[in-house]
């Protein structure tokens, strides 16, 4: 009988192991270097054109759809969690811009799906339903069961390609995780990511995208370790003759920016910066110095969406991104690239959106590599 | 420092949620029966790292607290034996358990903040009660039956965004939320070997007419009795619950605990 037990008892304690261990999340997720993404699809589909001269891509980062709630990790904000109808509110809004603006492609940075802090809430899904958009890609820049810090809990958010037309395939690039935290601190952290996908666009069967979104708060070489890979993705793409678009929030500055310290723009009640003795001398992801150049590579192997020229004469037309919605917009940090051409002067950098984001959304056309 | 103790503390919270390491002997000595009907002799002491300590106060009387914990969350709970009816063994426990003082801790800026610090919890008591049926069904192995009810009482009101949306945590807390939920379970737990004992559980969590008011908690556990009076206890638990953010199985491993017993 003893041996009976014996075995039920192993038996159970085999199938506990076996049956629900696949099941389970790891409490953190890490990924790949390369990883392949699913394609989600519109619940109803919107008929997309089959010819098309050019086309409207658009890239913004969308601040996890909270609006301009103060929140207490980029804007020396007090809250953390949003509740379902700040969120809602603010997709809404979100919504509209985008169906205002009408792209033929969407590249978004900060698209929560499963986030305690926006209650939850599928924001690709809501986008996607809510949208003439029929197909998305998405790949995640964080994604842990719970972070312990500040109540964030549970956070899935990521970057997401929303297209008219099908995604062919989608792959998720991992960039290099940031080097100055300590190994718990980067356990839980961000990772950061490329989203490389091929699209179905008419007449360019290899027209391929990578939505873009580099570390914001790193203070030594990181970002230049990522834009290293990013530009090692586009040499190999563009060495194969793909037409190609790169967008996204790349946490840089053009590399002639009159401003390149927003310490003091940034600085929250009780910081002090720049004083002596003041440590860190310089505020977290304001500096950026240092990394002044580091864009430069993208301008001399691609065509950006507002020449460097253009942008020199008129900065303030084309800021991107401020700390604070009570003021304007103080630096561009979002861009478009091709490595084939866009439509001469047809950007356009939505600063009318203040509320909806803390980063302004820019658009291009896009003439279609035929 | 701080960070630290309240790191450990929200660990042991955890941990002790698990409950890991409950065993029973009812043909044996009158110890390692913490989630039966049989009460500790008078006079007897068990405690375990993550699990609460018991004393046998009366034949039919034992009381439990968890010392460690007991600072920052307030507990005490009794057993009380309701004799036989027929074969079954029938008790009764009745606890009584403050989280607030620990969920405002956990409420924090920075490393160690479960909640945000923008919620404040409410000083809130939970009185739990539960009904315990035992009986021998094949040599010394025993099979026991629960079945509680959960009662909240809230002073104040509790923003419903401040759950601490865990396997073992959510489904415990969630009755502060809504005022009361109902338990039940099935132990059975019995010798395989000399020193080697099995306990496999499953347990349900049920709050009526309440979005994610559902879990399931199952475990194994096998204990290595040292001697008389110390015991280590190993295995998995599996839990499938509802959380706001949807339906999610989780696997704990490995459950451990060291515990010890005396007279």
């Amino acid at each position: 009988m003893h041996r009976r037990l014996v075995s039920i008892a192993l038996l159970v304690l085999f199938l506990f192991v076996i049956v629900f261990a696949p099941a389970c999340e790891p409490l953190v997720t890490q990924f790949d270097d390369v990883e392949a993404i699913e394609i989600t699809r519109a619940d109803q589909l919107t008929p997309s054109p089959q010819s098309a001269d050019s086309i409207k891509i658009m890239t913004w980062n969308i601040r996890f759809g909270i609006g301009r709630i103060p929140w207490f990790g980029d804007s020396c904000g007090d809250r953390v969690i949003a509740s379902e109808s700040e969120v809602t509110s603010a997709l809404r809004a979100i919504v509209a811009r985008i169906n205002d603006i009408k792209p033929d492609i969407l590249i978004l940075q900060e698209v929560d799906v499963k986030s305690k802090r926006s209650a939850y809430i599928d924001q690709l899904r809501w986008i996607l339903n809510n949208t003439h958009l029929n197909y998305a890609a998405f790949a995640p820049t964080w994604k842990s069961q719970f972070v312990p810090s500040d109540g964030l809990g549970r956070i899935e958010t990521g970057n997401a390609t929303l297209s008219r037309w099908n995604i062919l395939s989608a792959e998720r690039i991992q960039l290099p995780l940031r080097g100055d935290q300590d190994a718990l601190t980067r356990y839980f952290y961000l990772r950061y990511a490329v989203l490389k996908t091929r699209i179905d666009i008419p007449h360019s069967p290899n027209f391929h995208l990578l939505n873009v979104h580099l570390t914001a708060f790193a203070t030594d070489d990181t970002k230049r370790r990522q834009v290293d890979v990013l530009h090692g993705e586009i040499s190999r793409l563009a060495t194969a003759g793909y037409p190609l678009i790169v967008g996204g929030d790349f946490n840089l500055l053009p590399p002639t920016s009159d401003s390149t310290d927003f310490c003091f723009e940034d600085i929250c009640p009780g910081e002090s910066f720049h004083g002596p003795g003041d440590n860190p001398r310089h505020k977290e992801g304001s500096n950026y110095t240092p990394e002044i150049g580091w864009m430069q590579v993208f301008y001399d192997t691609l065509k950006p969406e507002i020449p460097l020229e253009r942008y020199a004469l008129n900065q303030r037309r084309y800021f991107t991104h401020h700390t604070r919605p009570d003021v304007f917009w103080d630096r561009k940090l979002d861009y478009l690239f091709t490595n084939r051409e866009w439509i001469p002067n047809s950007d356009s950098t939505y600063q009318n959106g203040i509320s909806l984001s803390d980063h302004a959304a820019v658009s291009a056309y896009w003439r279609v590599a035929r | 420092m701080k960070q630290m103790i309240i790191l450990l503390t929200g660990i042991s919270v955890g941990v002790s949620f698990i409950s890991p390491c409950v065993a029973q002997t009812p043909d044996g000595p009158r110890l390692w029966r913490t989630g039966t009907a049989y009460l500790l002799p008078h006079g007897a002491w068990e405690i375990g790292v993550f699990e609460p300590a018991r004393y046998g106060f009366r034949d039919y009387l034992e009381v439990e607290a968890h010392p460690l914990l007991f600072f920052v969350i307030p507990n005490f709970g009794i057993k009380w034996d309701h004799g036989y009816v027929g074969d079954l063994k029938i008790a009764s426990r009745h606890t009584l358990l403050y989280p607030s003082i620990l969920l405002n801790l956990l409420a924090r800026k920075g490393t160690g903040g479960i909640i945000s610090p923008e919620f404040h919890i409410p000083p809130m008591v939970e009185f739990y009660h539960e009904f315990l049926a035992s009986a021998p069904i094949v040599g010394s192995t025993l099979l026991t039956g629960k079945v509680g009810l959960s009662l909240a009482k809230r002073m104040g009101a509790i923003d419903e965004r401040s759950t601490i949306d865990l396997p073992l945590v959510y489904p415990r807390l969630a009755v502060f939320y809504h005022g009361f939920g109902l338990r039940g379970g099935i132990d059975l737990e019995g010798n395989l070997i000399s020193h080697l004992r099995f306990l496999v559980d499953a347990d349900l969590f049920f709050i009526p007419g309440v979005e994610f008011g559902r879990a399931l908690e199952s475990k194994a556990l096998l204990y290595w009795h040292a001697g008389e009076s110390t015991r280590l206890c190993l295995g998995a638990k599996v839990t499938y619950g509802e959380y706001p953010f949807g339906n999610q199985w989780h696997l704990l491993l490995p459950l451990v605990d060291l515990q010890f017993s005396w007279r």
